[in-house]
């Protein structure tokens, strides 16, 4: 019997804690490296060998980031930029998806397609029309600029990720609702769009996630007033050195509101990520 | 219902479309362009947009203490507004491209030698030939300078005014020669010598803790590979020669040897750079623009040298920087005074006090910072066999593309230094 308990427990630990905690370590390194360099003494950032636990701590690069660099004001244009993108992006798709899946109208699948062929372009191909046009409706750096330019590639993909959800959900739903006495509108918004929750969710992280860390389009249609985070950190990598103290803060500061967002989010996002997937 | 669904929709994007306009706005506080602003007369006031980017955050600051000393003392109602922009590993220059060909962009930035073709041919530069000309300040630059800015473009205009050169030099440690017993080397054959030398197992444990060259096998490493090619005779113009492949084979051979950090093959400036301030490296090949980063590291324990060369010949790459003056510029003359008080002007005295680099003019080498600097006199030694790789059509290709990933091949053995070589020339000269 204990011999059954230690074999079991061997291969727990083998089979399991041990690849996880591996896994884990080569996964969660990367993020313990970028912190520790950006609490480290110059000295000890360039040391050799190289230094894996800091024998003086500082904050004097935090106070760097937030006071001189003014990060506050990258992370605000992020921000507005993120929430702008998920905001515009989900409302489209959700409704355009909706309408994909609902209505059966001519051009429907030419239009699908086209949304399809538009992520087979790369963003530097649409970099110069996108600011031409930026400029002509006065949205060059501005975030409005910038949002518009993302969704160009957030409402496509979610377009078709929505609608593989609401092919799932049955029609019968809608029509209770309709015999019950809801119009359309109100079957969409009391019935529909609780049940698309967690697929919304999912999306909306996407978008907020692809917003949050887009560099490319960034670099062009903005300007130091509405400098967005990846933008502002790349200004640290100069041609002839890497201010890595700052690059590092930076970065830890820029992942945790995505990893806030995914700790609530997380429970939802994965149902909306698996849902449909054992329908029959 | 349709219907109502289709307005419902249309109205939400004519809203966001305005509630994003609307924050925008509010949000922006730098000129879109103003370019087409500017207003050619000479006592109205005249706004002008410089993008630049900067090294590090004291350069940011300092560039913008300079234009704000420009804006206050230039007493011609010029106001230039300076943006950064990051260097982005030259991706600067292609947003610059981008912003341009997309109707907007400054009306003059800093610019490299090298993509000078691209903007030329597409006639994006301003031809500032007659104002170079009749500026009094011509002759403090030398002709191979001037030489230099028009074969840059290739189309015979002096559009690309020279900012700051800066020609490469060796940076190496002296206690590393002292314990390898070496003196500084005055013939490449002695350069070398000092690579394998300054190789050392300083702790005994019989591994290599040294290494005796910092070598740049990747980004912006074919700079580099010129310092190589001239003592033995070849040249950039054709890379398919005996002496070209010798010269190639003796470069590899300091990786083969185990005489560089075995990360040579994807090293680019910044690894370069940690080699050497980590102790891990005796030498490296770079310009007056680290020096003040090795003085705050090493103290005294850091000097320089030319890179040696050969009866056959000696070369080095000028690192560049110009300014250029866009055709879109609707006033030359107030970019070509802001050009002027960057050279030989206050700006230019600031920044080579902030930096160490400029053009060696009168107001730079009057000052106590490059009499002092025993690195200045170095470099500007260097700048005699100072030369840029051949301004060919496709030489942004060569520098992005092609350059590192052959010359990663090449050094970890997988193609020869002959067929290295001959992508290399295919490359640069558009064969």
């Amino acid at each position: 019997m204990r011999q059954h308990t230690v074999k079991s427990a061997c291969k727990t630990f083998f089979g399991l804690v041990l690849p996880i905690t591996v896994f884990l370590l080569f996964l969660l390194f990367p993020f313990y490296w970028m912190f520790v360099t950006s609490v480290k003494t110059n000295a000890e950032i360039y040391a050799n060998p190289l230094v894996y636990w800091p024998k003086e701590f500082t904050w004097a690069t935090y106070e760097k980031l937030f006071g001189y660099f003014d990060f506050l004001k990258y992370m605000k244009n992020s921000l507005i930029v993120a929430v702008l993108t998920m905001l515009l992006s989900l409302l489209v798709s959700t409704l355009a998806a909706y309408a994909f899946s609902r209505y059966n109208f001519p051009g429907r699948k030419v239009l699908m397609a086209m949304f399809l062929s538009n992520n087979m372009f790369p963003t530097v191909l649409l970099m110069i029309p996108l600011y031409s046009i930026m400029r002509q409706l006065g949205l060059l750096y501005t975030p409005g600029g910038l949002v518009l330019a993302y969704t160009t590639f957030t409402i496509p993909f979610s377009v078709w990720l929505i609608q593989g959800f609401i092919r799932d959900v049955p029609f019968s739903l809608e029509e209770a609702a309709l015999v019950d006495g809801c119009n359309r509108v109100s079957a969409f918004i009391r019935i529909f769009l609780p049940v698309l929750t967690p697929c919304l969710l999912a999306a909306g992280v996407y978008m907020f996630m692809q917003a949050w860390n887009e560099y490319t389009l960034a670099s062009m249609f903005t300007n130091p007033a509405s400098r967005t985070i990846p933008v502002a950190l790349n200004s640290l990598i100069g041609q002839l050195g890497v201010e890595w103290d700052m690059l590092c803060a930076g970065g830890t500061v820029a992942v945790i509101p995505v990893c806030i967002m995914f700790f609530f989010a997380q429970k939802r996002l994965v149902a909306g990520l698996t849902a449909g997937a054992v329908k029959g | 219902m349709k219907k109502a669904l289709a307005i419902l929709l249309a109205l939400v994007m004519a809203l966001g479309l305005v509630a994003c306009g609307g924050t925008a706005s509010s949000a922006s506080t730098a000129p879109a362009s103003s370019a087409a602003g500017s207003v050619p007369a000479a006592d109205e006031p005249v706004s002008l947009t410089f993008w630049y980017w900067a090294d590090n955050t004291e350069q940011s600051d300092l560039m913008q203490s300079i234009v704000k000393n420009f804006n206050e003392t230039n007493g011609k109602n010029i106001t230039v507004t300076a943006e950064e922009y990051p260097w982005d590993s030259g991706g600067f220059t292609d947003s610059t491209f981008n912003a341009i060909m997309g109707g907007g962009g400054p009306d003059l930035s800093t610019m490299k030698l090298q993509a000078g073709k691209t903007f030329a041919a597409n006639e994006l530069y301003a031809d500032m030939s007659s104002y170079i000309d009749a500026w009094e300040d011509k002759s403090q630059l030398g002709d191979n300078v001037w030489e230099m800015m028009t074969n840059a473009t290739g189309d015979g205009k002096t559009s690309m005014l020279p900012w700051t050169l800066e020609g490469l030099y060796v940076y190496y440690r002296p206690s590393y020669f002292e314990q390898a017993g070496i003196e500084v080397p005055t013939t490449f054959d002695e350069f070398l010598s000092a690579i394998e030398k300054c190789t050392m197992d300083t702790d005994g444990d019989g591994k290599t803790d040294v290494y005796g060259y910092g070598m740049r096998g990747a980004g912006g490493g074919q700079e580099h590979l010129g310092n190589f090619l001239y003592p033995y005779g070849a040249t950039w113009e054709d890379l398919t020669t005996p002496e070209a492949v010798e010269a190639y084979n003796a470069y590899l051979d300091i990786y083969k040897n185990g005489y560089t950090p075995e990360s040579a093959t994807s090293a680019a400036y910044a690894e370069m750079v940690d080699g050497f301030k980590t102790g891990l490296t005796a030498m490296i090949i770079h310009h007056i623009g680290s020096y003040a980063t090795w003085v705050d590291t090493f103290g005294d324990d850091v000097d320089a040298f030319v890179v040696p060369g050969s009866d056959k010949g000696q070369w080095t790459c000028a690192g560049d920087t110009e300014l250029v003056v866009y055709e879109q510029c609707g006033n030359k003359d107030a970019a070509f005074e802001f050009y002027k008080y960057m050279v030989t002007g206050e700006g230019g005295t600031m920044w080579f006090k902030g930096t160490g680099k400029g053009l060696g003019t009168d107001n730079v080498t009057a000052t106590e910072e490059f009499k002092s600097n025993k690195f200045q006199a170095v470099a500007a030694e260097a700048l005699n066999y100072a030369g840029v790789l051949p301004p060919t059509d496709t030489l942004t290709e060569f520098i992005n593309n092609v350059w590192a990933p052959t010359n990663q091949q090449a050094l970890m053995g997988q193609i020869s230094a002959e067929d290295a070589l001959a992508t290399m020339n295919a490359a640069l000269h558009g064969d």
